[in-house]
């Protein structure tokens, strides 16, 4: 669902330790963080181990082996998570286009099946270029989410 | 004579709120404008960041937004996440306390009906039960695709419905349980985009066998219909998103017979009326509105009928508002000729 969301357009950003993409939730409903049962990323066809990758859900950065425990944190649907990737030595290059790869496996808590949920997979791969700078901050928008109660969103009506 | 309320579920609207082209508030703007209501259901994980908390004064702001939208509120979709955690299934005590606070939260908010899904054994909704009675709730177990009417989980819920004789404990009808075929735009949309002929051609072939067969009693017998369609996916050149088209078709697209429904008419306490394509003659290709419409008027239901499109999981040409429209043009006309009619009085 939603596979060519996942990765947002324009996030690609150069960081001091390496690079960071945002990516959105392929599904319909906030899930919990630790329904993320895959992340694997990749720029210009290299892949980073999973140790190198962190994600920040809430404004909490996270590795992956700690998000598979937080069952009582939840990613909303409509929120940005920021993937973080330590690769000093392959950090993009800010003046060209990069190829980004991303597989996002995440647990269906509702859908079990024979005792076990079903794990979506989703992956999406697309070419933007690097931000010289990552953004000042990781936290979503306000105006795009509705923790603020039942006012009119600032969003343009399409 | 009564007839059963319209309404719509927010998440026919999901592309349009994924994409945060609308928010929660305008969407219930719009479904008031459009005309699409009365009645209003909300996914609770969908709609409402942080839920089943719910932010200082959302409740109250939440009702003045419906009440100026001249909608009423239909039902609370909650979800029951025996799978939370990555390592074990919650327990049923941990599951009881997942599902009562969305209880308090869809009270708070001020619905009637609060969706419940079939992790909630026959046991927890006993357990619910006496909340449900202290929020003024009644919970209504979805009977979703792959599951029927007969499925052994829905046979205990209605065995155990009819001992405790509690109006507070339903079915909700999902009527993408009960389809006659697969939905044409499925295969058309896939076809443009260039997916196999032979392939879809194939599954097409292997949902209508599927649709001669028993009924699905069982997990395992789900896991190999999901099999099945990976192999065909294989068989016939597919790929890593071709095989989707297969798997999806297996949880999304029932095979019960339309009018199974009526053996649970009397315990129906809301209705997800789920469709995909509206053809050009204004009725829906793979779900017979009549005979849906026809039973749930014989019966008496009055409750409402939560329009539920789903078409977008593949169609992103149509509007969803115009598509909601549509059903509910179709809906009208055919209650309108069943309240005409004297069989259906």
């Amino acid at each position: 669902m939603f596979r060519e969301r996942i990765i947002v357009d324009g996030s690609l950003a150069v960081t001091p330790t390496g690079y960071q993409v945002a990516v959105r939730l392929p599904w319909y409903r906030a899930l919990p963080v630790s329904s993320i049962e895959q992340l694997d990323i990749s720029l210009d066809g290299d892949p980073a181990p999973a140790h190198a990758i962190t994600i920040d859900v809430n404004g909490r950065e996270r590795s992956l082996r700690d998000a598979a425990g937080d069952f009582d944190d939840v990613w909303y649907v409509l929120d940005d998570a920021i993937v973080h990737v330590a690769a000093p030595d392959r950090r993009p290059d800010g003046d060209r286009e990069h190829d980004v790869e991303v597989t996002l496996g995440v647990r269906i808590p509702y859908l079990p099946v024979a005792g076990r949920p079903l794990v979506m997979t989703e992956r999406c791969v697309k070419t933007m270029p690097a931000l010289r700078a990552a953004p000042a901050t990781t936290t979503p928008d306000p105006a795009t989410t509705t923790d603020a109660g039942p006012e009119p969103t600032k969003e343009t009506a399409k | 004579m009564n007839l059963p309320k319209l309404g719509v579920t927010l998440y026919s609207f999901t592309p349009y709120f994924h994409a945060r082209d609308y928010g929660f508030e305008d969407l219930v703007r719009i479904v008031g404008e459009r005309g699409l209501g009365p009645g209003l259901e909300v996914v609770g994980f969908q709609s409402i960041k942080g839920f089943p908390k719910l932010p200082d004064g959302f409740a109250a702001g939440f009702r003045r937004l419906v009440d100026d939208a001249g909608l009423e509120l239909s039902c609370l979709g909650a979800n029951a996440d025996a799978g939370l955690r990555q390592d074990r299934l919650l327990t049923e005590d941990e599951l009881v306390d997942y599902m009562l606070a969305q209880l308090e939260a869809a009270h708070t908010l001020g619905f009637p009906v609060v969706r419940v899904q079939h992790s909630v054994t026959p046991d927890l909704m006993e357990r619910l039960l006496p909340h449900a009675e202290r929020l003024d709730l009644t919970l209504g177990m979805e009977i979703h695709s792959p599951h029927s009417v007969r499925h052994p989980k829905m046979q205990a819920l209605l065995e155990r419905y009819e001992k405790l004789g509690s109006p507070r404990l339903g079915f909700i009808p999902d009527w993408g349980a009960s389809l006659t075929r697969l939905p044409p735009s499925l295969l058309s949309t896939y076809r443009a985009k260039g997916v196999p002929a032979g392939l879809l051609d194939a599954f097409d072939v292997q949902w209508n066998a599927f649709h001669r067969e028993p009924l699905i009693r069982d997990d395992a017998e789900q896991g190999a219909r999901f099999r099945r369609m990976r192999e065909i996916n294989q068989t016939y050149g597919g790929d890593d998103v071709s095989v989707r088209i297969g798997t999806n078709s297996v949880g999304l697209f029932g095979h019960m017979d339309p009018a199974d429904w009526k053996t649970i008419m009397p315990w129906v306490v809301h209705v997800h009326g789920k469709f995909y394509d509206i053809d050009a003659n204004g009725d829906e290709p793979s779900i017979p509105h009549d005979i849906l419409l026809r039973d749930l008027v014989q019966a008496g239901y009055q409750g409402y009928i939560s329009t539920e499109w789903e078409g977008w999981h593949w169609n992103d040409t149509d509007d969803p508002f115009d598509m909601v429209a549509a059903q509910h043009r179709l809906s009208e006309r055919v209650l309108a000729s069943l309240d005409a009619s004297p069989a259906g009085s």
